[in-house]
């Protein structure tokens, strides 16, 4: 094949050698002159020698030639079938081995990597080659790289729809290490689906692929590089007085990526309610991107992740935890104004270092209760009104967190002590200084037991000044951090349901250079996280945190498996997800960690500078395009326009025979060429309104059944919903599109047809892209409960073997489908027994709405058995119309629940529900 | 333009032509009224209405012819004799054939329709003024209604034939009889000439009303161009129209100009109409031609 655009080829190249002859052409149509115009003139006899005296030849003006010349050209480059977006053919000889990247950048163009790797798989199949699939990644649980193989193509193909994107990146090393250990003795040309970013050591891995018997290498195209959300520096900033937050998210990418393009990113609360939408348009002179949600303080704490729209996996997904909750945070001090030296005041300080984290207000104790911050912090105030005092105490009493700064009032309080996690000695101590021996004093690394736990110390961080506690029995509980000589240095304890923390010096430079360190603003940030608990304990072992929720490869939320450890805090701050720590929530207790990938991945390095022997290209787009009929055309419209100009130039005579003409070319305008296939008219059609659709199984009296049953199912829906279905269709998933109905009908048969991966592949894309099946064994009678080993059941699992389905469980009470019409506490068809399946947590997108549904009651029996038809009187027999009646409100709520999703899982209708409930 | 095809259509097509023409209308009674009445005077005695002269009786006189009142003034027995008065009798003839069915436009009529709709105005405004109207080929002549409608039938059913020239073989012009020839005349000089002298040997005056289209005159062809005449012997195989018009041009006026000469020769009118200009111009023209031969006469 000749390369002839970058993505053009032609089929047929050897005919594009015609093309020589078009100077012959050239040649040949310039000697012959057109064919004469023959005119009928009485008058002739007058012309009669003046003939002889006129014999210069006539010419046929130049760009008749051109005309004529461009149209042979296109037909001959029409006959070399030039193709746009060519498949790709498979490369290599003898074994094929696939390399399939499945970390979490592959999630993004996953589909694109498997229908290539499905392609090369049955190519590789058709001509008899072994197939080897090496993932590159390692799965939870697996303690190295596994490569399957050799493998006939259905195996292959059957593995490769086991693989699953994994939420870490992939492994190069560990690639380049297997590759290494495990020589195949044979040469193996490997074809890697890769998504285009190198993940460390790439160049080796390539390397040691070709050496192996080549290497052919795809990703995806500039526009579909995988993107990454990353955390912003700054990702909270209070931006003015009108209690807006502005929320910052950042977008990496590879920098070869397409410039100018679009992005989305959607801010999400609990639920998967979208709460903001921002759009951007990435260039690759600008990475990453920082896109910012402009929203009310109440939805900023709302948002528990961002989603870049569009995109599937870990990477498009940013969780937010605790620790991008704001905490309202009041400082007892005057308002900034009244300060006499604002810039050293230990107010300022604490609000510097807490104000990306913490909204932060200061004023009058009284005032900040009232405004209910949830931390109070203190900075070396030692006395304060009575009443002012009890305010404080009651409302540390109930919960709030209150952090106390020491310094020269406290230290030298005559008075009664309050709100302290210890008793201090009066006085304090002073470390350096003029009249003192001792030198200042440095911070010992945080204790396991310490929420300060993995915090790393400054050198240069030095203590000169503390107050210091009398000893007491809890003594050791109730410190939290401690100098190199073992004085406290931080302290806590509760107070009712509250927490007080003590600081053992000053909130400013005064006493120490705490207040210039790092470890100041780490240590403010991570007691106030401890606000808002309850039961909130002073010792507490911060060792480790536990998976709570795992993101899986292309960013659905699913509890852990055992083998997902937890993670030391220690290493937190630094961790990059891996097989042993997937992204998503971790936490013990209350606190809660959110792992994201794009936290501490290094910057993302696009894969360039290929060697030349590498065969580079694309992932294909979505089909190839056979321009030959365009050209075909256009050399036809050329040839109307030729014979339009030969008519006209043959002269006047002839208007019939023109208009003729005419007509042809305005015929040929109209019949322009395009892929449209004879049944699309049809199918539209049924985008005209809502057909219920079912599967044909190829049993006749099953399918007349089905036909029946939604017949009448639809005929309720008329009468008692505002759901007017058109129309009951029956689909033959081999060779119908599917896309047209929301809901499909499939009941089971055990003279199923057998379905071709053709087949397979329409289902899946439906249930991919928004559709629902209810499968339905119609068995329960022969089954003991559940999907047993009925001979329907075993039909369906052929069916579903195929299918890529998520997880389902058997229907929870409160699910939607039980109050999305009728309120319905079970799911009768003509069995009541049986259990409904539904998918445990819908895939985004989907509002909601269960891919699969499966159960066992025939319902489509119950609803054919309501119509007027005896012959389905034979569904009536075992139970009373109650049941009926129970079923035909299943299929309105089935509608309900398709057709709206989660809409009444709104919390609006709560109070009806449960008025109608009566409780 | 649809060919003339049935006789409605060519009278209808004539007389709008002349309907065109108010003032030819006008015209024409005028000089019905005023100058022709019908009436040729021939100036001797002969069964007109007007006195010519009074006479002796002679034997051969019948007696209902004597003016008694005259012979009872003198001795004599007197006769009044009229003038001898002959209708003017006009003959028109049509050129037929191949060569007429010719035309370069569809806007335009062909030769044949174009000598079609003048002979049958010039019919219809012949019989305005009373004159004797008949076909060539036809001695009877008439100015009824019916003889039109006969000369538009006869003209229509002769168009089939090939007749370039009139033919003096079988038919003899009668004596002080107008001849008006409607035709392409093309064909060679010689031809024409022989033809006009037997017809006008006969015909006191004449008129030639040549119908040539705009193509004969012009050559308004362009290219490569192969003509075909009338017989197929006549095929001329032209490279570039454009770089022979001029002679071609030269030809045709120069054959024209000799038809013309001949006619004058004869003493008689010629006009040429070309099939692209409107046909009320032409008989405008005609008109006025044939008025001024007939005054003088």
């Amino acid at each position: 094949m000749i390369a002839f655009f970058s993505q053009m080829i032609f089929m047929q190249p050897v005919i594009l050698s015609a093309l020589l002859a078009l100077p012959v052409l050239w040649y040949l149509l310039r000697i012959t002159p057109p064919a004469p115009k023959t005119i009928i003139f009485p008058a002739t006899r007058f012309l009669a020698g003046l003939v002889a005296d006129e014999q210069t030849p006539s010419k046929t003006p130049w760009w008749i030639f051109l005309l004529r010349l461009l149209m042979v050209t296109l037909i001959i480059i029409a006959l070399a079938r030039p193709v746009i977006n060519p498949s790709q053919s498979l490369p290599g000889q003898g074994a094929l081995r696939l390399v399939i990247d499945n970390g979490w950048a592959s999630a993004q163009n996953w589909d694109m990597q498997i229908t290539a790797a499905e392609e090369a798989i049955t190519q590789a199949g058709r001509e008899s080659r072994e197939i080897y699939i090496l993932p590159t990644t390692i799965n939870t649980g697996q303690a190295m790289l596994e490569q399957f193989g050799p493998l006939s193509s259905g195996t292959a193909l059957s593995i490769l729809r086991g693989l699953r994107p994994n939420p870490w990146p992939a492994d190069y090393k560990a690639l380049a290490q297997y590759l290494d250990d495990t020589k195949e003795r044979k040469s193996i040309h490997s074809l890697w689906l890769s998504h285009g970013l190198d993940e460390g050591q790439i160049y080796k891995v390539i390397s040691t692929l070709q050496n192996q018997g080549g290497l052919s290498y795809v990703s995806p195209a500039p526009e579909k590089l995988p993107l990454l959300l990353r955390p912003s520096k700054k990702l909270t900033q209070k931006k003015n007085k009108e209690q807006r937050g502005n929320i910052k998210i950042n977008i990496d990418a590879p920098d070869n990526i397409a410039t100018a393009l679009p992005v989305m990113v959607q801010a999400l609360a609990q639920g998967e309610n979208i709460i903001d939408i921002q759009t951007a348009t990435l260039s690759n002179t600008e990475l990453p991107k920082t896109i910012s949600f402009d929203m009310p303080e109440m939805m900023e704490s709302k948002i528990t992740k961002f989603r870049l729209s569009g995109r599937k996996g870990a990477g498009s997904l940013f969780l937010l935890d605790d620790q991008f909750k704001k905490r309202k945070v009041g400082i007892a001090a005057p308002a900034q104004a009244e300060l006499s030296a604002p810039l050293i005041e230990a107010s300022y300080f604490i609000k510097r270092a807490l104000e990306p984290y913490a909204d932060i207000t200061a004023g009058e104790i009284t005032t900040l209760i009232e405004a209910g911050v949830s931390v109070i912090v203190l900075p070396d105030i030692a006395a304060m009104p009575a009443e002012t005092l009890n305010a404080l105490e009651e409302w540390v009493s109930a919960g709030g967190l209150l952090l106390r700064f020491s310094g020269p009032n406290m230290a030298e309080l005559q008075g009664e002590q309050f709100l302290l996690p210890v008793t201090l000695r009066a006085g304090g101590r002073s470390l350096s200084g003029a009249l003192s021996w001792d030198e200042p004093q440095t911070i010992k690394p945080f204790a396991e037991s310490s929420p300060f736990y993995g915090l790393e110390i400054p050198d240069d961080v030095t203590i000169k000044q503390q107050v210091l506690a009398d000893p007491d029995q809890d003594m050791e509980h109730k410190i939290w951090a401690q100098l190199n000589d073992g004085t406290p240095f931080i302290t806590a304890n509760t107070e009712g349901k509250g927490l007080i923390v003590l600081i053992h010096t000053s909130a400013n430079t005064q006493w120490s250079d705490f207040a210039l360190s790092g470890l100041y603003v780490s240590v403010l940030k991570r007691i106030i996280r401890l606000s808002g608990l309850t039961n909130l304990s002073v010792e507490r072992s911060y060792t480790a945190l536990d998976p709570l929720l795992i993101m899986d490869g292309f960013g659905s939320m699913v509890s852990p498996s055992a083998s997902i450890l937890p993670i030391p805090v220690e290493n937190l701050d630094k961790l990059v997800p891996s097989r042993m720590h997937p992204p998503g929530i971790y936490g013990r207790g209350k606190t809660q960690y959110a792992l994201n990938i794009g936290t501490n991945l290094p910057a993302l390095t696009p894969v360039k500078n290929l060697p030349l022997s590498v065969a580079h290209s694309h992932y294909e787009k979505d089909y190839e395009i056979d321009i030959m009929p365009y050209i075909l055309y256009s050399a036809l419209v050329l040839f109307c326009l030729d014979w339009l100009i030969m008519v006209m130039i043959a002269g006047s005579s002839f208007m019939p025979l023109r208009r003729q003409t005419l007509g042809l070319l305005i015929l040929c305008t109209l019949i322009m060429p395009h892929n449209v296939q004879a049944s699309d008219a049809q199918d539209l059609h049924f985008s005209k309104g809502l057909y219920i659709a079912y599967i044909k199984t190829g049993d006749a009296a099953l399918d007349a059944l089905s036909q029946r049953g939604l017949e009448a199912l639809s005929s309720t829906l008329k009468r008692r919903t505002s759901v007017e279905p058109v129309g009951v269709v029956g689909l033959n998933p081999e060779s119908d599109p599917l896309a047209f109905f929301p809901f499909i009908y499939w009941p089971i048969s055990e003279s199923q047809n057998n379905y071709s991966s053709k087949a397979i592949k329409n289902i899946q894309f439906y249930l991919d892209h928004g559709g629902t099946i209810l499968f339905d064994t119609r068995d329960q009678n022969r089954s003991t409960g559940g999907i047993a080993n009925t001979e329907n059941a075993r039909a369906l699992r052929a069916i579903t073997a195929s299918l890529n389905i998520p997880p389902i469980i058997p229907i929870p009470d409160d699910h939607v489908l039980g109050r999305s019409f009728y309120l319905l506490k079970d799911y009768p068809g003509q069995f009541s027994a049986g259990t409904l399946w539904v998918e445990q947590q819908s895939t985004s997108g989907r509002d909601n709405v269960s891919s699969i549904l499966i159960g066992s009651n025939n319902w489509i029996g119950a609803w054919a058995s309501t119509s007027k038809n005896q012959a389905y009187d034979r569904y009536k027999n075992d139970y009373d119309s109650r049941q009926r009646e129970m079923s035909l409100r299943f299929g309105v709520n089935l509608m309900m629940y398709v057709l709206t999703g989660n809409y009444k899982a709104d919390q609006v209708h709560i109070p009806h529900i449960l008025k109608r409930l009566g409780k | 333009m649809e060919r003339l095809s049935d006789i409605l259509h060519l009278r209808r097509e004539a007389e709008h032509h002349v309907s065109d023409l108010p003032a030819l209308m006008i015209k024409a009674e005028k000089i019905s009224a005023n100058i022709m009445h019908g009436m040729h005077a021939q100036r001797k005695a002969g069964s007109g209405e007007k006195f010519w002269q009074f006479r002796e009786y002679q034997e051969t006189d019948r007696p209902q012819d004597i003016d008694w009142r005259q012979s009872a003034k003198t001795d004599q027995v007197l006769v009044k004799q009229r003038e001898w008065q002959t209708t003017q009798r006009t003959y028109l003839w049509c050129a037929s054939g191949a060569s007429m069915d010719f035309t370069s436009s569809p806007k335009h009529y062909t030769k044949q329709d174009t000598a079609h709709i003048i002979a049958l105005s010039l019919a219809l405004l012949l019989r305005q003024s009373e004159e004797q109207i008949g076909l060539f080929g036809d001695l009877k002549t008439g100015h009824s209604e019916d003889k039109i409608q006969n000369i538009g039938q006869l003209l229509l059913q002769q168009s089939t034939v090939n007749a370039p020239l009139p033919d003096t073989t079988h038919f003899a012009l009668p004596r002080h009889a107008s001849f008006i020839g409607i035709g392409d005349f093309l064909s060679p000089i010689e031809d024409i000439t022989r033809s006009m002298a037997s017809v006008s040997a006969n015909a006191e005056n004449g008129l030639l009303i040549q119908i040539l289209d705009l193509a004969e005159l012009e050559l308004s062809y362009k290219g490569r161009v192969r003509f075909r005449g009338i017989k197929d012997s006549e095929l001329e195989l032209v490279n570039n129209v454009a770089s022979i018009r001029q002679e071609y041009k030269q030809r045709i006026k120069h054959h024209t100009d000799q038809v013309k000469a001949l006619c004058h020769e004869q003493n008689w009118s010629y006009i040429l109409h070309n099939t692209s200009d409107d046909i009320a111009d032409t008989l405008k023209n005609i008109w006025q031609l044939m008025d001024s031969t007939q005054v003088q006469s």
